[in-house]
C-alpha cells in the first residue's frame, strides 16, 4: 500500500490549512441532506468517502445526545485517511464536548496539528460500514480498535504519544459515533 | 495515636461559652470580614458544567501554585484565609514538578465524565447466551485473576502517596482519588467477569507480584509515578486492547473497551507528569535513566509470567488446538512489539532516550528466538 499523503511532525513543509467553507456551501449541504433524510429515513444513499457522509454522521450524533452524553467529553481533533486507486481522500473531524463540532475535507493531513489519524484503503472502510450497517454496530473483527491493533488493516499515525493516547480515551464514543453509520445508506 | 490537637475541646472554657453564646444568637460574623479575594466564578461551556478550570482564578487558581510550596503545610483549603495555629500536615512532596503535568485538571474532569458502572454497563447475560468453550473460558478466569493483581497496584500506588501530597495539589490529589475509583472499578469488573463465567478466579503471579511490588515502593514519586502510570499503565494499556481485539465475548470486549479508556487517563497523565518534571527539573534525566535501567526488567516479569502470556496465547488464537495455539503466539509477538515500540517512544515525547538498554536488548533476543 503506497504511503497516504501525510506530513508528519510540526516541521511539515506546508501546514495543515484549515479550508474555510462559504456558508453558500454549506447551505447546500443542509439542503442535501434535507432531501436524502426524512423522518429517520435515507431517501438517498451517501457516497464513502465524501464530506457528506461525515456530514451525516454528524447529524446523527447530535440526534443521539443522550446517548454520547452517557459516553462523556470528547474533546479530540484526529483526521481519517481513505486511500482508492492510489489517491487519498482526507478528512478532520473537531469533536468538543458531546459533538462533532466541525469536519473539513483537507488535501492533506498534518500530524502535528492532530491528535491522531487513522489511515487505510477504502475497501476495509468499507468493509467495517458493511459490517456495521449489517449488524447495527461494529463486531469485534471490525471495531476501530481490531482494525487499528497491529496497523495490519487500519493504521493509527500520530505526532505526539499524548494525541495517540487521545484514541483510546475516547474510543468508545468514536465508535459509537462511527457505529452510526448504521442509520446511513452508504454507497461506495 | 499520632497526633493530639494542641487542647480537649470539652475542657475549654472558652470555646464552650462562645458555643453557647451563639446558640442562643449572638453571631460573631467575623468571617464575614476574611481577607480573601472575592471572585465570582462561571462555567465557560455550559454542556460541561462549572469544570475546575473554570475556577482556576486569582489566587485560587492552580495556575498560581509555585514550584516549591513555602510555609503551607496545612490542610487550608487553598486560597482561604490563614489564622491562628493551623496544624503541620508533614507533607513531603511540595515541590511542583514533582507531582505536576498539564494535563491533569482536564483528565480528572474526563475521569468523571466519562465513567461506567460494571454492574449495569456490561451486558454479563451475554455470557449465558453465547458461553465459551472450556479452553477459553479457563484462559479468560486465568487473565482476569492476573488484570486483578494489576488492578490493586494501581489503587494501591495513588492511596500510598495522595495523604503526603501537600494540599495546595487539589487537583492533582482529586485526579489521583479518581485513579484510585477506576483502580476499584477494574477491579470489580475483571472479579465479576472471572466469577460469572464460572470457573472462578486462576493463580496468582509470582514474578509478576514481586516486579509490582518493587514498582509500588519506589522511593519518590516521581520514580513511582514513572513505574506505575507510564511502564504499568502502558503495558496494561496494551493489555487491554489486545484482549479487546481478539475479545472471545461481547462481554470481554466491553470490558476492554472502558479499561482502555480508563487506562489511557493514567497513561497521558504519567507521560504527562514525566515531561513536566524532566522540563523543570532537567538534570533528573541521568538519574531516571539510571533508575530505569533497574527497573525496566518487571516488565518482563510481567510479560513472561505464564499466568499472563499462556492465557493471553490461548484468547489470542482462539484456543487450544495447534494451529490456534500458533496464530496466538503470533499474536502476542506482536503484542509485544507493540508494547516495547510505544513504551520507548513514550520516553523520548517526555524527555527521556532509551537506547541499546538491557532491556530491549532481552526483549530483541526473544523477540528473534
Amino acid at each position: 500500500m503506497p504511503n497516504p499523503p501525510i506530513k508528519p511532525g510540526a516541521d511539515a513543509p506546508r501546514l495543515y490549512q484549515r479550508r474555510v467553507f462559504r456558508q453558500s456551501k454549506w447551505e447546500k449541504r443542509e439542503r442535501l441532506y434535507l432531501l436524502v433524510h426524512d423522518r429517520g429515513k435515507y431517501l438517498m444513499s451517501i457516497k464513502f468517502p465524501s464530506l457528506d457522509y461525515f456530514t451525516a454522521l454528524k447529524r446523527e450524533m447530535a440526534l443521539e445526545q443522550e446517548r454520547f452524553k452517557r459516553l462523556g467529553f470528547i474533546d479530540t481533533t484526529f483526521g481519517i485517511g481513505v486511500s482508492q486507486n492510489g489517491s487519498w481522500r482526507n478528512f478532520v473531524l473537531v469533536f468538543e464536548v458531546f459533538e462533532l463540532k466541525e469536519v473539513q475535507e483537507v488535501s492533506e493531513l498534518n500530524l502535528g496539528q492532530l491528535d491522531f489519524a487513522i489511515v487505510g484503503e477504502n475497501n476495509v472502510w468499507r468493509e467495517m460500514i458493511e459490517n456495521i450497517k449489517r449488524h447495527g454496530q461494529a463486531d469485534t473483527a471490525h471495531d476501530l480498535n481490531t482494525l487499528t491493533h497491529f496497523g495490519e488493516a487500519l493504521q493509527v499515525r500520530y505526532a505526539e504519544p499524548e494525541g495517540h493516547d487521545k484514541l483510546y480515551r475516547f474510543m468508545e464514543s468514536i465508535q459509537e459515533f462511527f457505529d452510526l453509520s448504521s442509520k446511513l445508506e452508504v454507497s461506495f | 495515636m499520632a497526633f493530639y490537637a494542641d487542647k480537649d475541646y470539652t475542657q475549654d472554657q472558652s470555646v464552650l461559652e462562645a458555643m453557647a453564646a451563639v446558640m442562643q444568637g449572638q453571631l460573631t460574623l467575623h468571617w464575614f470580614n476574611a481577607r480573601t479575594e472575592k471572585i465570582k466564578a462561571a462555567p465557560q461551556d455550559p454542556r460541561r458544567g462549572l469544570t475546575y478550570q473554570d475556577i482556576d482564578l486569582g489566587t485560587y487558581g492552580y495556575r498560581s501554585i509555585p514550584e516549591f510550596v513555602r510555609n503551607q503545610q496545612s490542610m487550608v483549603a487553598r486560597g482561604s484565609e490563614k489564622v491562628g495555629k493551623l496544624p503541620d500536615m508533614g507533607y513531603l512532596v511540595n515541590r511542583r514538578s514533582d507531582v505536576w503535568s498539564d494535563n491533569v485538571v482536564a483528565l480528572y474532569e474526563e475521569s468523571k465524565a466519562r465513567r461506567w458502572a460494571p454492574a449495569v454497563d456490561v451486558p454479563w447475560a451475554e455470557l449465558d447466551r453465547c458461553p465459551l468453550s472450556s479452553e477459553l473460558e479457563r484462559a479468560c478466569a486465568q487473565l482476569y485473576t492476573f488484570a486483578q493483581e494489576c488492578a490493586l497496584v494501581e489503587l494501591d500506588f495513588p492511596a500510598r502517596w495522595v495523604a503526603l501530597i501537600n494540599q495546595e495539589f487539589i487537583e492533582l490529589k482529586s485526579f489521583m482519588c479518581a485513579q484510585m475509583l477506576d483502580a476499584a472499578r477494574l477491579l470489580e469488573a475483571f472479579r465479576k467477569r472471572a466469577l460469572y463465567g464460572g470457573e472462578g478466579l486462576g493463580r496468582a503471579s509470582v514474578s509478576a507480584e514481586q516486579g509490582l511490588k518493587e514498582w509500588l515502593w519506589a522511593d519518590t514519586y516521581p520514580r513511582g509515578s514513572l513505574c506505575i502510570n507510564v511502564l504499568l499503565g502502558g503495558f496494561l494499556l496494551a493489555l487491554y486492547r489486545q484482549v479487546a481485539a481478539f475479545a472471545p465475548s461481547k462481554v470481554d470486549r466491553v470490558i476492554m473497551g472502558y479499561a482502555m479508556q480508563d487506562m489511557a487517563r493514567h497513561v497521558s497523565y504519567g507521560v504527562g507528569a514525566l515531561k513536566y518534571h524532566l522540563q523543570h527539573q532537567p538534570e533528573q534525566k541521568i538519574a531516571l535513566n539510571a533508575f530505569l535501567d533497574e527497573a525496566e526488567h518487571v516488565l518482563l516479569g510481567l510479560l513472561g509470567s505464564p499466568e499472563l502470556i499462556e492465557p493471553l496465547i490461548i484468547i489470542s488464537g482462539g484456543g487450544l488446538a495447534r494451529e490456534q495455539v500458533r496464530s496466538g503466539c503470533t499474536a502476542v509477538r506482536k503484542f509485544v512489539e507493540l508494547e516495547h515500540s510505544e513504551y520507548v517512544r513514550r520516553l523520548r515525547y517526555a524527555g527521556l532516550e532509551r537506547s541499546d538498554t538491557r532491556f530491549q536488548r532481552t526483549v530483541g533476543q526473544l523477540l528473534a528466538g
